[in-house]
């Protein structure tokens, strides 16, 4: 047990918040738990957890990077893109953590509109059962986007999670829709989910 | 009602938490919430517009009052102000504590903007120091169900979901208890960065029994939480809580 395990799941600190720029000797404290392994903090059931998770810097950058280069690549319904085969690989990697990412990507309007519709599609073909809600929760939140790329990549990919828990929100969104061809989109789906 | 326990150890709040994840379809208008709710203006708000989070911050009772907000969470946290002199720090006991945060809480609740929710939360995070990992131990041997051998054991770290069926009203509502014992140590240390790394010198080492508990609502729950049942689901939240840190870890 050291006074520096700065890593340990309680009251964390980070070495910057220890030593901002300067050389001065620095009277400071480490709460801990005592527990000697480092990986003590994975919680066997993460699921009934409702800490909030980190984000990495590292992949927060690799999922901005993906995003930044899908702006250079032509999306296809049905047909996988390179932008989507990267994207599912960092969420089997990162799980909840990448879906953190591609939340407030797509939610905070971060990213172009075809690549978030991209996204959105191919998070709803995702086979990931750990990160089933959350992916989940994000396309029937982007059913109330004001962007109608994403508004149908919502539609989209809520057909490919073949989820009935959607149907009460496709439901809603259709009685908000503006735009003709989405809302039939979003008809056809709910069609499709309310016979499943 | 909640029997004392002979048992019990006499916790002190170092830090409260409500999460609310709001409904896909709900609209998050949060610009007075802070105002409505605390009475007066944050003393600090931070933005990050790109990541889309927003948080306040500021003094509230005897402690730190938060609020931050992203695309998918929305965390109310009271935690202790920081005092390199006391290392375990607290707010008080948790009834008393608990009461005034879920009474702010309630104000939120009462709020039109406040958000239907398809998840609620508490967390709280309770202290009590103690003079060594031994008496720790021995006081979780009388909470848990473990026999424990307080001198010839460390690392001793027991989390543990007990899931209960809700009362607050909403059918099939069911309420995860997740809760996590360890003895923490505080270390009081002289840091000096070098060029080869940090030299670190602790001044004084200091032991706690910690509890982090972590009530909510389950996941698999279908239904929306309207905004007229979040009182209710939280004073549960907060009593399952007071449940675990009284009685210890029961069914």
């Amino acid at each position: 047990m050291t006074a520096l395990s700065i890593d340990r799941p309680l009251f964390r600190r980070s070495l910057s918040e220890l030593f901002p720029k300067s050389d001065e000797k620095l009277h400071t404290f480490v709460v801990t738990t005592e527990n000697a392994s480092a990986t003590v903090s994975a919680s066997p059931d993460t699921k009934a957890s409702t800490s909030s998770v980190g984000v990495s810097a590292a992949v927060w950058s690799e999922a901005t990077g993906l995003f930044e280069a899908a702006c250079d690549e032509s999306f296809y319904d049905g047909i996988d893109s390179q932008f989507s085969r990267a994207l599912t690989a960092l969420v089997v990697a990162h799980r909840a953590t990448a879906i953190q990412v591609v939340t407030d990507l797509i939610v905070n309007e971060q990213v172009s509109s075809e690549a978030a519709s991209e996204a959105l599609r191919c998070v709803g073909r995702m086979d990931d059962p750990f990160s089933h809600s959350d992916r989940r929760w994000l396309l029937e939140r982007c059913l109330f986007s004001p962007d109608e790329l994403v508004r149908d990549g919502a539609g989209s990919g809520l057909l490919a999670l073949n989820d009935a828990h959607a149907t009460q929100y496709i439901r809603r969104a259709i009685q908000n829709e503006t735009d003709p061809d989405v809302r039939f989109k979003l008809e056809q789906v709910l069609a499709r989910l309310e016979s499943r | 009602m909640v029997t004392t326990s002979e048992n019990a150890i006499p916790w002190t709040v170092a830090a409260l938490r409500l999460t609310l994840f709001p409904a896909p379809s709900a609209a998050i208008d949060a610009s007075s919430w802070w105002t409505d709710v605390v009475g007066e203006d944050p003393e600090s708000e931070v933005s990050n517009p790109r990541a889309g989070h927003r948080s306040y911050d500021g003094s509230w009772s005897d402690g730190r009052l938060a609020l931050s907000m992203k695309a998918d969470r929305i965390d109310w946290r009271l935690s202790v102000r920081e005092d390199p002199h006391d290392l375990f720090a607290g707010l008080g006991p948790l009834d008393s504590v608990g009461n005034k945060f879920r009474e702010l809480m309630n104000r939120w609740f009462a709020l039109p903007s406040c958000p239907t929710a398809l998840r609620v939360a508490f967390g709280a995070i309770l202290h009590h120091p103690v003079l060594t990992r031994e008496a720790g131990y021995r006081l979780f041997s009388n909470l848990l169900p473990l026999k424990i051998d307080p001198v010839g054991s460390t690392d001793l770290l027991y989390q543990i979901n007990r899931p209960r069926a809700s009362n607050a009203g909403l059918a099939g509502l069911r309420v995860n208890r997740l809760a996590k014992w360890v003895v923490a140590i505080g270390t009081l240390a002289t840091l000096v960065p070098e060029l080869t790394g940090v030299k670190s010198t602790p001044l004084t080492t200091k032991f706690a029994c910690n509890l982090e508990l972590d009530m909510n609502t389950s996941p698999d729950f279908q239904e929306v939480i309207a905004r007229d049942s979040l009182p209710a689901v939280f004073e549960e939240l907060v009593r399952f809580g007071g449940e675990i840190a009284q009685l210890g870890d029961t069914p």
